[in-house]
């Protein structure tokens, strides 16, 4: 007997390390753009079925696309229900209600629908009995789905779409897409220039009392205890609990976006938006996508260029006191909307509502603007949204850039030259606080001044002042002297600078790029050469400073790393230097 | 001197409780971290400046007196494979494929501040020395090749090809050419100075500096600035250091922080075995003793009570005879009497 137990506990430990061993195995998950997986038991308001969640089925892996395939035609309303000839896009209801009525729902008409087309002969999914078939307990399918960056190029297009009608009285079509709450009809209506990004009402996820929440599956507001990852689009913050009917922008923008498509393929009988799940969420859909290659400027209200200082709003101003202000930015609004376009919009900029940073970003700081205050909004180095964190990320992201601005240690705040932004002299503005229209003339005139200026200026020095080629022979043991070419080195980082807004402004000198090779010094059109601080021998950590060999090879090969120029390979010495005879 | 049962377990019992002690003293030890010899040396290896062009394998090879390689140094065709040292390799460099492209990193013995191999060593062929160096001393060696078992890095080889005077051989920091005042072979001839040579504080410090300066350059961590206890090699690299090879599971605690608290028990185990035997022995001949005693006394009682019984059966069967004597003395007399009485007027007649 005992010899027998000994055999069946040493036949389930040997079997149970097998299925220990599959179990950890890696599986191939099907990946699809239109799986939702549809989980009752997991909903956040399901707390009855919540406390007995172990004893649910598993939920159930559905595919949109497949189902609207099977069906074909205009078929959306064999599951969806509408109101006032609008689709609702929840399953068989107009409202999701308690996790039990609705899970009533799903077996009745999916099920229902199954059994019908099986018995009519056409192709169905898993009929009455086969509970397995739908609540599977395999790997779940990966969600391959991508968001859909509606950015300024598809706006356009359906700005100029001509299915979309103008509005009543306009030229334009804006108020098709485009409303606010009012809370005095309680409705939406459209308002001329007063337009907004969908999720300054419509958030991703929202934070409310600083509890962090996300839509539900359906979209609809209400709060969760769900964890966020750190990918999720950063979350707006509502101060005070939002309206039940709030709808978060995965469902806004299916019931705008869709649902108009679908309504304009019907009463055109012509393509128009996608329907189908992959047809926006998809890569290789959005691959597909037409990209205008000049996006006509987007217009509401904006100004041109605008001056912008905390003080010039004060009232208790005199002469003398403005003296010890800062001198106010001529802030060209409309380049700054050219390069946001080329990414997210005017979100970029502007992230929780059009309105001015100073708005929310107060001097002292304030609740709704994060308690970022207006100085670290502009200077802050961390974030991507401030004016210094914005402009230093192509320095080392661009390989035009990277050459030069990652070989040198990354400025910090207090490296950098104010009088390139704060450029409008203060001594000879108008006694504030100045009016709206008295800001963007002053700042358009600045700024016109500052392009021709830059204009007349050119980027480089005479080129007859630029060292055609330089002789490098500081260290001649095992190779020959390098013969740089010098000036061509210029003209082509000069050539790149042009390419650029941002670097043609802030490369004001023309010796600023000189700094790039010849740094430490003062800017000057004969430099100290690289031996006057870089000694031939290396001396131990020191101060960082490599030695003569180091620095010469770190300066050229870095450059050449960083802006992707493969040849001269970092390894093939002999074509820059060649091997010495001895 | 007796040995009594209650006496020796409460001995016993502060034994057991002094042999406990030095596991917390074990631990505190292991907390309290050898941050280095002072002003001992070490190297910074800056994976992003290097260009994988082995001139530090070469410079190695030539201040070391090491074998010439099977392929010559400018053959950068031996970077497709990757490689580790050998007894005539004491550094390679690997390259790597990162989620930020190709890296180079260099490989050779770490010299950890407290080394794994010298803590596995039990002849003390190994030697942190004051110049950072983990030097080996082959005279000593008894060839167990418990060192390349315990380094943590795969560092140290054995000379398998030679049978009868195998060495274990790695990097020795270049240890003769410090003391010379020189800096390692392979720091010499790198022309990117992607390996900086000084003193570990000023290395760290000029690591930390990096790092600062170049804000997304780096992955924001000194590579053997704690690994294992703190290594004198540290690595600045641009990529995680698993994804260029590097192990990131090794922890802070020195090897020796592993061993010390079982080790430091042998002492007190070897002390306490022959105590407690002698103990167990005393007190098992003692319940002999005591019992033998036991015995005795028991036998004396019921002799002694046995004797007694038999004295007073004596005494009674010699006091029923006396009585019994006496009676019949008593009949007798009467009898006499009797007859005496019987004869007297006969005699008057």
């Amino acid at each position: 007997m005992q010899t027998s137990l000994g055999g069946i506990g040493a036949f389930f430990l040997i079997f149970g390390l097998l299925g220990l061993a599959w179990g950890n195995a890696p599986i191939p998950i099907n990946q699809r753009a239109d799986a939702i997986h549809i989980d009752l038991a997991a909903e956040p308001s399901s707390n009855l079925l919540q406390s007995a969640a172990k004893k649910q089925m598993p939920g159930v892996d559905f595919f949109h696309d497949r189902h609207t395939q099977a069906l074909e035609g205009d078929n959306c309303r064999t599951c969806h229900l509408t109101q006032e000839d609008r689709l609702i896009f929840l399953f068989k209801r107009l409202d999701s209600s308690d996790p039990e009525v609705d899970r009533e729902i799903y077996h009745t008409s999916c099920i229902g629908c199954h059994n019908d087309r099986a018995s009519a002969g056409t192709s169905s999914g898993p009929l009455r009995g086969n509970c397995r078939g739908c609540h599977s307990r395999g790997p779940k399918t990966a969600s391959s789905w991508v968001p859909l960056i509606f950015g300024p190029s598809i706006h356009s297009r359906h700005e100029s779409a001509e299915l979309i009608p103008p509005d009543p009285g306009t030229q334009t079509n804006c108020g098709t897409c485009h409303h606010q709450y009012d809370a005095a009809i309680q409705k939406t209506a459209y308002i001329k220039g007063e337009e907004n990004a969908c999720q300054y009402c419509h958030p991703a996820q929202a934070s409310v009392g600083g509890q962090l929440t996300r839509p539900n599956r359906f979209g609809i507001f209400k709060p969760a205890l769900l964890p966020l990852s750190s990918e999720s689009p950063e979350p707006t913050v509502l101060e005070d609990p939002p309206d039940q009917s709030i709808r978060f922008m995965s469902a806004a923008a299916h019931d705008a976006c869709v649902a108009c498509h679908r309504q304009l393929t019907v009463t055109h009988n012509r393509t128009t938006g996608p329907l189908n799940c992959a047809g926006c969420h998809t890569a290789e859909a959005q691959a597909k996508i037409r990209i205008l290659e000049t996006v006509p400027r987007m217009k509401r209200n904006q100004p041109d260029a605008t001056l912008m200082a905390a003080w010039l709003d004060r009232d208790d101003l005199t002469p003398q006191s403005i003296l010890t202000e800062i001198n106010p930015v001529p802030f060209d609004h409309m380049a700054h909307e050219g390069h946001a376009s080329q990414s997210t919009s005017c979100r970029h900029c502007h992230h929780s509502s059009l309105n001015a940073c100073s708005d929310c970003h107060t001097r002292g700081g304030a609740a709704r603007g994060g308690w970022i205050d207006l100085n670290q909004a502009m200077h802050g180095l961390e974030s991507q949204r401030t004016c210094i964190g914005c402009h230093r990320g192509p320095t080392t992201a661009r390989a035009d850039c990277a050459g030069c601005h990652t070989s040198r240690p990354q400025p910090g705040f207090q490296d950098q030259n104010c009088r390139i932004c704060h450029g409008v002299d203060r001594t000879t503005l108008p006694t504030p606080p100045l009016v709206k229209t008295a800001k963007t003339d002053l700042a358009a005139q600045a700024v016109s001044t500052r392009k021709s200026a830059r204009k007349a200026l050119g980027t480089l020095p005479p080129l007859d002042q630029i060292p055609d080629r330089v002789r490098i022979d500081a260290l001649l043991e095992t190779y020959e002297a390098v013969d740089l070419p010098h000036r061509k080195i210029i003209q082509e980082l000069d050539r790149r600078i042009q390419t650029s807004g941002l670097a043609q402004t802030f490369h004001s000198d023309p010796l600023t790029m000189c700094a790039g090779c010849h740094h430490h010094s003062p800017a000057d059109l004969k430099p100290p050469k690289c031996a006057s601080c870089h000694s031939p021998q290396q001396a131990g950590p020191g101060d960082g400073r490599p030695a003569l060999i180091a620095a010469y090879h770190i300066q050229c090969m870095g450059c050449h790393r960083q802006m992707g120029i493969e040849k001269p390979q970092a390894t093939a010495c002999n074509e820059c230097h060649p091997t010495r005879e001895k | 001197m007796t040995i009594t049962r209650r006496g020796f377990l409460s001995w016993m019992g502060v034994a057991a409780a002094g042999a406990l002690i030095p596991d917390d003293a074990a631990a505190a030890r292991a907390d309290q971290h050898f941050p280095g010899h002072p002003d001992s040396a070490g190297v910074l290896h800056d994976i992003t400046r290097c260009i994988g062009c082995r001139k530090c394998e070469a410079g190695c090879n030539q201040v070391s007196k090491l074998d010439p390689p099977d392929r010559p140094f400018d053959d950068l065709t031996v970077l497709e494979q990757p490689r580790r040292t050998r007894p005539e390799v004491f550094t390679v460099v690997n390259q790597a494929a990162t989620p930020n492209g190709r890296l180079f990193v260099k490989t050779q013995c770490n010299h950890c501040l407290e080394p794994a191999c010298a803590s596995a060593c039990f002849v003390k062929a190994f030697k942190k020395t004051a110049t950072g160096a983990v030097t080996y001393d082959a005279s000593l060696c008894v060839g167990c090749r418990y060192c390349m078992i315990a380094c943590p890095f795969n560092i140290p080889t054995y000379e398998y090809d030679r049978p009868l005077t195998p060495r274990i051989r790695k990097c020795d920091l270049c240890h003769d050419r410090q003391l010379q005042g020189l800096p390692p072979g392979c720091v010499a001839v790198c022309p990117t100075e992607a390996l900086n040579f000084g003193p570990r504080t000023a290395l760290l410090d000029l690591a930390r500096r990096r790092i600062l300066d170049h804000p997304g350059r780096y992955v924001p961590h000194i590579y053997g600035e704690r690994e294992m206890g703190g290594t004198s090699w540290l690595y600045l690299s641009g990529a995680p250091f698993t994804s260029v090879g590097m192990r990131e599971d090794l922890g802070e605690l020195p090897a020796s922080a592993f061993t010390a608290s079982v080790l430091e028990n042998v002492p007190i185990i070897v002390g306490l075995w022959p105590v407690l035997l002698t103990g167990i022995y005393a007190i098992s001949k003692r319940k002999d003793a005591i019992a033998e005693q036991e015995r005795q006394a028991a036998v004396a009682t019921a002799l002694a009570k046995a004797q007694d019984q038999t004295r007073d059966q004596l005494a009674n069967v010699k006091k029923e005879y006396l009585a019994e004597k006496e009676a019949a003395i008593q009949k007798a007399v009467k009898q006499a009497l009797a007859d005496a009485a019987s004869k007297e007027p006969t005699a008057d007649v």
